[in-house]
């Protein structure tokens, strides 16, 4: 198994990728927004993204996997 | 629809890839001359390096129909070595008069390290004063933004045509000031670092299309040729024309590449006829 420090040496590349992927799609959003002059109609798949985002964010959290399929669950 | 990939190391690719590249549309590669993986010694085997990418390679590209165009410098990494650089320049001219050679590349920093920018320097100079395009490449990323503003700090300093110039490897940070500052800008495509196909598309949708271009560079590590092509279907489905696509993945290049006229592809457009 890998260390504590190989894991984050692993991926952390392949996380940063996907991350930013991430933040493009929220940038990607608003410029369509302001594009439109208007939100979108359904924005709840954002939402559940950002909460998402908020879960990983905070520190002492376990099983974050679990949690994140449970809040993606509600869509 | 005819692409063209203006940044592949096709010595370190399989001659599978040009066989799908051709397939997938692609007419051209422009091969820069790179770092190997390791620091070279030598100014001899930068010299046999060059006549690898200058006359054998296009020979294994011909094989499927592909064109293929180089580029010759001391790459960022190994520009450290300011003797084995000086004496590399020293030969470079040969190869520059060679008739697919297109310029000099791809020179630029990776540490920022005085040596670095003396090469970099070195390189434009010559590149200027001998009539030819430049390619530089930007560092990867912690110093990507300090990187290119040092870049661009070298250039201002020297007697430069800003349209022979192309900056490689901008991403959101840093496309603003190169585009501001007047020079080409690429995005370079890679699975998991530099620029993605879709943020780049995100970028020509925000900075528009002019002295845009979108490569692959496609090495010896983790890359993909077909990211390229990746990039044109996200172009495309997001409801792009594909005379659009055509003008940023085919006839950019041949915008910027056919100031020398040794790269004779001209831009294209698509017609209808009834």
């Amino acid at each position: 198994m890998l260390t504590a420090q190989q894991v984050i040496d692993t991926y952390y590349l392949e996380a940063r990728c996907m991350a930013l992927e991430i933040a493009a799609l929220f940038d990607r959003h608003d410029a369509a927004a302001a594009r439109d002059g208007q939100p979108a109609p359904a924005p709840q798949k954002l939402e559940v993204l950002r909460e998402a985002m908020a879960v990983l964010a905070e520190n002492g959290q376990t099983d974050r996997t679990e949690t994140l399929l449970s809040i993606f669950g509600k869509i | 629809m005819q692409i063209i990939q203006p940044h592949y190391h096709a010595i370190a690719r399989t001659a599978q890839d040009y066989e799908r590249m051709a397939m997938s549309g692609v007419v051209a590669v422009c091969e820069p001359a790179f770092w190997a993986g390791f620091d070279r010694h030598f100014p001899e085997t930068f010299i046999d390096y060059f006549r690898q990418i200058c006359e054998f390679e296009p020979t294994r590209a011909a094989q499927y129909g592909i064109r293929h165009f180089s580029w010759v410098a001391v790459n960022p990494k190994e520009a450290e070595n300011a003797e084995l650089t000086r004496e590399v320049l020293k030969a470079m001219p040969e190869f520059l008069a060679m008739p697919n050679v297109l310029g000099v590349g791809e020179t630029g920093l990776h540490k920022s390290t005085k040596n670095e920018c003396d090469s970099l320097a070195a390189h434009v100079e010559m590149a200027m004063a001998y009539g030819q395009l430049v390619l530089i490449h930007t560092p990867h990323l912690s110093d990507k933004e300090h990187g290119t503003r040092r870049t661009l700090e070298v250039l201002a300093d020297l007697n430069v045509n800003p349209d022979h110039i192309w900056i490689d490897h901008v991403e959101e940070r840093t496309i603003k000031m190169v585009l501001d500052a007047g020079y080409w800008a690429g995005m370079t495509l890679y699975p998991i670092t530099k620029c993605s196909p879709r943020r780049a598309v995100d970028l020509l949708e925000k900075y528009g299309t002019d002295r845009l271009l979108v490569n692959s560079s496609a090495d010896w590590g983790p890359s993909d040729p077909f990211t390229l092509q990746e990039c044109v279907m996200e172009y495309r489905r997001r409801g792009h024309s594909l005379q659009d696509a055509i003008e940023v993945f085919h006839n950019n290049p041949c915008r910027f590449l056919g100031q020398n006229p040794k790269f004779d592809l001209k831009p294209i457009s698509v017609t209808t006829r009834l």
